[in-house]
């Protein structure tokens, strides 16, 4: 595995890890009794925050009914956590490859804590999407190989996008763990999953940064310019995936394919997408990467 | 195909070489993971059905002729 014994870990890092395993020792539960799984889900509507809809705002929202929006509303919240489900096992695998290796001992203890509550996670989400909506959706990414990088900055890319991954589920799960319209069962695992990702991404910030300062160590303007812009097309990504057309499908709209299309080019979305990612640039902003 | 070409191109606006149907666009890094979803978005688009990703392999997409027959031909 990457080697990364020159990576310098301040004593602030350090006290950070610490404190963050204390909350995590503190804030453990047992989540396999902690939610109630009623047999349905009540109230009979939204399951999502209709601000949240990928429609929200758009001339295709004036086109459907409220039954519509009730119904899309829940493929939304099936495709979220489909996603966030998808994302855990593939930081997972990141994760694990480090854990216990040379340059990672600073870190590693905290890393037992967050490999241990996103598995929990990645089953309350995934048993939310199966027991109420029956299936979760496949993931439609694919990896294509790319040109070798070096180890520092491949670190870098993997944490970054562990954290903006955790950045911008968090800006769903709070808003809707906050949302007194939506079902208890539906506020409870996005309130549990936020209390948890709070301190996921107190953590990430500082491992990327730390991470961030090797990279501005080793390597040129270009090359770090090349990985912003990378992070740019990830953070994109992203937002592309928020707009399902298995969602589209599964609440019955026509021809989802050209809905997703029109949705995705609806100009009221851009300050929608702005926002929802503005936590991600301010912090890349911050540590200067992004200008 | 030209729209498939164009958009290769938009995603890789130093690319000074022709795209050709033989072209490997794996090798070339011409398609690369952050970009594909948009790239299956443009294929649905274009071809007016559903692709289903969970049966495809990077393979599938290696070059246009390629890309071209598994998408485009005509369905048996
Ligand atoms: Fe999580
Ligand atoms: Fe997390």
């Amino acid at each position: 595995m990457s080697a990364v014994s020159t990576i310098e870990w301040t004593e602030e890092f350090a006290r950070a890890v610490r404190r963050l395993i204390d909350v995590s020792v503190d804030d453990y539960y047992n989540p396999y009794r902690t939610f109630e799984w009623p047999e349905t889900i009540t109230p009979d509507g939204l399951w999502m925050s209709r601000e949240l809809l990928s429609v929200y705002g758009t001339a295709a929202e004036q086109e459907l009914s409220h039954e519509q929006l009730v119904e899309l509303s829940r493929w939304e919240s099936v495709n979220l956590y489909s996603l966030i489900a998808h994302g855990i096992r593939e930081l997972l695998i990141e994760v694990m490859r480090r854990i216990h290796t040379p340059g990672y001992e600073i870190p590693t203890p905290y890393f037992h804590h967050f490999i241990g509550e996103e598995n929990e996670h990645m089953w309350f989400f995934a048993e939310f999407c199966l027991r109420y909506a029956g299936r979760i959706y496949p993931d439609r990414r694919m990896v294509f190989p790319t040109d070798e990088r070096a180890p520092e900055m491949n670190n870098f890319i993997v944490f970054s996008q562990i954290l903006i991954f955790e950045q911008i589920g968090d800006y769903f799960n709070a808003h809707m763990a906050a949302d007194a319209k939506l079902p208890e069962t539906v506020r409870a695992v996005n309130r549990i999953h936020h209390r948890d990702e709070s301190r996921h991404i107190a953590f990430g910030g500082k491992l990327v940064k730390a991470l961030f300062e090797e990279v501005r160590r080793t390597h040129s303007a270009e090359e770090v310019e090349e990985v912003g812009q990378y992070l740019r097309g990830y953070i994109d990504l992203i937002i592309q995936m928020l707009y399902s057309r298995d969602a589209y499908q599964d609440a019955g709209i026509a021809n989802p394919t050209r809905f997703r299309a029109a949705v995705m080019a609806d100009p009221a979305r851009a300050a929608i997408n702005a926002r929802i990612i503005e936590r991600t640039n301010n912090f890349y902003r911050r540590i200067g990467l992004f200008h | 195909m030209e729209e498939i070409i164009n958009w290769i191109r938009s995603k890789n606006p130093d690319l000074d070489a022709e795209i050709t149907g033989d072209t490997d666009l794996i090798e070339s890094r011409l398609i690369a993971s952050v970009s594909f979803l948009e790239f299956i978005g443009l294929l649905e688009e274009l071809t007016g059905r559903q692709i289903d990703v969970t049966s495809l392999s990077v393979a599938d997409f290696r070059t246009i002729d390629r890309i071209n027959e598994n998408f485009f031909a005509p369905v048996a």
